[in-house]
């Protein structure tokens, strides 16, 4: 294409890129990503990568080739499994924004210039990211809420890229098989089960003995993508110093993004329901706490090396390499990091995740108190909270307070501990008469506005509400949902 | 053991079982011990769970097997490897603030082995003694599940374990022996009775703190006759063994029968219930006349006593605050009595009937008068009853809490016996629907729990497990679980206050969860 007609569509798609930035206004309102799906070409393009992969593979014998087809085919239906679950994100803001990161690795780099690299958001509060063979990256949403900026992202994409060139994910494979297949280890575990007794110590030891060997394979190949990616992400111009950030970031990974304690006499104390500090008083009991929390995998069985020897290996390599010095100017990283956290609050109430929620948009709603989407969530989390209550699947849904856990997330826990489906009910009523009233343009809105008219009402009332909601919205996400939560479910 | 289930149970014990708080799930497993599973409750509050499985076998008689003991959130806590002889069966669990003391017993042998272990699992001391048949046979029958007592074992908060055993000696004659926190026996003592001749006694553990045991000694002439009855009871220093006093369970008015003792720190006194029969009275065979509330000081002297009659200030009561009619011979088993920190004190009861089977008549007359391993009697089973009582022990007010009635078709013979025996047996084999009563450390609340086959349609499983609770707000609340899945086996284990947990386990699936459910209280 010539360069003129490239820098024209450049143009172009820049426009469009920007435009949705601005499209995302969070001291007001936000707008989750819906139309994120993948197309049936991607979908086909990457199955037609994996088929290839397993066609240029030199396999050891036919039961190695059995193995490894089958779970490419496991692969290819993953993602078309994750797709229809809705979990993976492909044209939306946060996805683009990523892959012009890697567009920035590949440009820099040689070695992966014509690489055709394939990078998903998968929509999941497990803070990862994944190389899946192919081109195929994963990048999990909770990960860009925990990084700070654009160089923490880009040594996680150069570390995924790096395995993806490296064939990391086929050779573990073959080294899956091989272990299977190991005549040694097949003829020791034989005489095992020939013995009388102690048949599951011999094994424990023997799974021990081979599965270090298949694990010291996997933390090479990660003191690998460590090291190739560090060269991929110094010659695009990122900073040595964020490198070895991202690793000690990802040694402290679970901790919430926010720890500060919530007022919920803020949030929840009304004029005519007046909040009740006992809802925050614990309980108070006595543990059993034994020996179990002092198990410890054992170094030899993990498949990751340790962040302090990650660290310490990268830091021995940044003499080595020429890296850019960290640039003063402002990082627009922020916005796609607060953009993941608001689709995380989405997630979490799609999924169910109703106490993370719930303490994920409270802890929002400090930063944004005006967004009505964090308000309309609110009302959401506590009138599902209610129903699990009530229907008696809150433990499903509700985390119980423990010791792992930062000391405000378990206050919230007690919290929620101490109410009944009653007490839910009537915050939920509450918060909306005192912050939603005038919301009444939002879709969010009116769909919180006919959940809360629902309660109590008999079923035929219910597929009124339904026409009502459609009389004066016509967002199909929410006349969706509403079909589906009130239309009884087939006995 | 194929290679498939050493590989599997290999990854178990890689991953552990424990996926999460509030659930707990045990997968390929073939057969389920109730014993092998339950509460560790300690002065009727949930401390924690124990599930004990099958690892390996480990030599000729020896298997290994886990322990795995969880928290009162149903998370675990530890997992302890043991190799016992593959004779030996779990029997109970005890735990004492400081010590886990695990009772085993060799029915072949007969012998009983007690397992202490100290909070990291370690084994600390191990008590081992030969037992008699009459106290082996003891341990087969029901056992009552909301005490810390289940077979012979209570915990002495952080001084050891008591036991109470029996001996066949000129009759039967019962034994106490206090373990220590290292499985050592401190002490030893009898019922102090004195009789000529043989004699029969039985002992029925109440309640111990650090200071005292208190159980119901009784000793009779004769097995199973109230001829030369006698009844007190007991009230043991935990430390020497030497009884401090016992209170006759008879005065110039009633004979008594107790069923629960307490103490209160606050009035230092023991809060004991039970129900009464006039002096003439056969207590086996008669009805009882009501129940009995009374404070006993540390001297042994009662401070504060009430009868209630069932038929007068129970009967009147319940028959203004009951929205449908009961039978005239419709009666109520008092399961549990608490008294809360407000001072309330509160009698959680389930009406219950004899009445004639037609299934049960039925089956007579097809088999041709031969019974059919059937009687011509049932049991029916009725609503919840929540007495409160006022601070002087007259009672103040009820709930009702209605739930489906239950149809217990009785064996053949049974139906002879009188429904106040039949309700004593029914409760020692748990037949009634009541399941437990759990009380908060601080005592401001209590949880009772039951199951009930509940006939609303649409439900795959129609079990129900309801729950009568006394909340923070002082109010007497209930709420009922509906049973979504439709597992084999299932049982309701006690929770800590407001929780309850369901033990479900799935035959084909090979599964088993613990689920712990909160109450919508």
């Amino acid at each position: 294409m010539p360069l003129f007609q490239r820098l024209i569509l450049g143009t172009f798609f820049c426009g469009l890129f920007f435009q949705s930035l601005k499209a995302q206004n969070f001291t007001k309102d936000f707008s989750p990503s819906r139309k994120h799906k993948l197309n049936e070409n991607l979908i086909n393009e990457i199955n037609t990568k994996y088929d290839s992969l397993v066609k240029n593979t030199d396999f050891p014998d036919r039961k190695a080739k059995k193995y490894i087809k089958g779970t490419i085919t496991e692969s290819k239906k993953r993602i078309k499994s994750l797709d229809s679950a809705d979990l993976l994100m492909y044209t939306d803001t946060i996805t683009r924004y990523l892959q012009v990161i890697t567009d920035k690795i590949q440009k820099s780099n040689a070695l992966i210039r014509d690489k055709k690299l394939t990078i998903f958001t998968y929509r999941t509060d497990v803070p990862n990211a994944s190389n899946r063979a192919a081109g195929v990256i994963f990048i999990n949403l909770d990960l860009i809420t925990k990084l700070h900026n654009e160089a923490e992202m880009a040594f996680i994409i150069s570390h995924e890229i790096s395995h993806d060139v490296k064939g990391h994910v086929m050779a573990s494979l073959l080294k899956g098989t091989e272990l299977e297949e190991n005549e040694e280890f097949r003829k020791e575990l034989k005489k095992i089960l020939k013995q009388d007794y102690g048949r599951l110590k011999a094994v424990e030891t023997l799974f021990f003995k081979y599965m270090s060997k298949y694990t010291e394979h996997s933390r090479g190949h990660e003191l690998q993508a460590d090291s190739l990616g560090l060269i991929f992400y110094a010659s695009a111009g990122y900073p040595s110093a964020s490198a070895i950030k991202t690793i000690q970031i990802l040694d402290s990974v679970d901790t919430p993004v926010y720890t500060n304690k919530i007022d919920y006499m803020k949030f929840f104390n009304f004029p005519s329901y007046a909040f009740k500090k006992s809802w925050l008083v614990a309980e108070e009991e006595e543990s059993i706490g034994g020996n179990a929390t002092a198990f410890k995998l054992p170094d030899s069985l993990k498949t990751h090396p340790d962040c302090k020897i990650r660290a310490a290996t990268l830091e021995k390599m940044v003499p080595n390499l020429k890296f850019q010095p960290a640039n003063g100017k402002k990082e627009s990283y922020e916005f796609y990091r607060l953009d993941a956290e608001f689709e995380m609050i989405e997630f979490l109430q799609q999924d169910y995740e109703l106490s993370t929620g719930l303490y994920s948009t409270l802890q929002l709603l400090n930063l944004y108190p005006d967004n009505i989407y964090l308000k309309c969530s609110v009302v959401n989390i506590l009138y599902e909270l209610k129903n699990s209550q009530s229907e008696h699947y809150f433990s499903a849904v509700t985390d119980f307070p423990d010791k792992k856990f930062c000391e405000s997330y378990n206050q919230m826990l007690v919290f929620l501990h101490n109410t009944n489906s009653d007490v839910l009910k009537n915050l939920a009523i509450n918060y909306f008469n005192a912050n939603l009233k005038n919301a009444s343009s939002s879709p969010f809105a009116g769909y919180v506005a006919i959940l809360l008219k629902s309660i109590d009402v008999p079923q035929e009332e219910k597929f009124k509400l339904i026409a009502e909601y459609k009389s004066r919205y016509s967002d199909a996400y929410y006349i969706k949902k509403l079909e589906r939560k009130f239309t009884p479910k087939k006995k | 053991m194929s290679k498939k289930t050493i590989i599997a149970a290999f990854i178990a014990l890689l991953l552990g079982t424990a996926l999460k708080a509030q659930t707990y799930d045990i997968t390929g497993i073939k057969r389920i011990n109730p014993n092998d599973l339950n509460a560790i409750i300690e002065n009727n509050e949930i401390k924690g769970y124990y599930a004990f499985y099958f690892l390996d076998k480990e030599g000729k008689k020896q298997n290994l097997y886990n322990l795995a003991i969880l928290d009162n959130n149903l998370k675990q806590t530890y997992s302890v490897e043991m190799k016992k002889s593959d004779k030996l069966r779990l029997l109970e669990s005890s735990y004492n603030g400081e010590r886990f003391c695990f009772t085993f017993v060799d029915a072949r042998e007969k012998v009983l082995e007690y397992m202490v272990l100290d909070k990291t699992g370690k084994t600390v001391g191990t008590y081992t003694l030969q037992i008699s048949k009459t106290e082996l046979g003891s341990y087969g029958q029901g056992m009552t599940e909301d005490d810390n007592f289940a077979g012979g074992l209570a915990a002495i908060k952080n001084k050891g374990f008591l036991r109470i055993g029996m001996e066949k000696k000129d009759g039967m004659k019962v034994e106490f022996e206090m373990i220590d926190n290292n499985g050592v026996k401190k002490w030893e003592a009898n019922s102090g009775f004195e009789t000529d001749g043989k004699s029969y006694e039985s002992a029925n553990f109440l309640y111990a703190d650090d200071k005292t045991a208190v159980m119901s000694l009784t000793t009779r002439g004769r097995k199973l006759s109230t001829k030369g009855m006698e009844t007190y009871l007991s009230f043991y220093n935990i430390d020497s063994g030497k009884e401090m006093f016992k209170v006759d369970q008879k005065n110039d008015k009633y004979q008594i029968s107790c069923l629960g003792v307490s103490y209160d720190e606050s009035t230092a006194t023991y809060f004991s219930y039970g129900q009464y029969w006039a002096l003439a009275d056969n207590m086996s065979k008669d009805d009882s006349k009501g129940m009995y509330i009374t404070e006993i000081g540390t001297d042994g002297k009662i401070k504060k006593e009430n009868y209630s009659t069932w038929t007068g200030d129970i009967n009147n009561i319940l028959l203004t605050k009951a929205k449908k009619k009961y039978e005239d011979n419709t009666k109520t088993f008092i399961h549990k009595v608490v008294r809360t920190a407000d001072g309330k004190v509160f009698a959680v009861g389930e009406m219950y009937r004899k009445a004639v089977s037609g299934w049960g008549v039925a089956s007579k007359i097809l088999s041709g008068g031969g019974g059919g391993g059937m009687s011509a009697m049932k049991m029916i089973l009725y609503d919840m009853v929540v007495f409160e009582f006022d601070p002087s022990f007259k009672i103040k007010d009820v709930t009702v809490v209605e739930k489906e009635k239950t149809n217990l078709q009785l064996p053949e013979g049974w139906g002879m016996l009188d429904a106040n025996r039949l309700s004593l047996i029914m409760k020692m084999l748990g037949w009634f629907d009541y399941s437990y009563t759990i009380i908060s450390s601080d005592r401001k609340q209590f949880n009772s729990a039951y199951v009930n086959f509940d006939r609303e349609k649409g439900s795959s499983s129609n079990y129900v497990v309801g729950n009568i609770a006394y909340t923070k707000d002082q109010k007497v609340v209930s709420d009922k679980i509906r049973l979504k899945d439709d597992p084999t086996r299932f049982w309701v284990m006690p929770a800590k206050p407001g929780y309850v947990v369901i033990f479900e386990y799935f035959r084909k699936k090979k599964t088993a969860t613990f689920r712990m459910e909160k109450l919508n209280l």
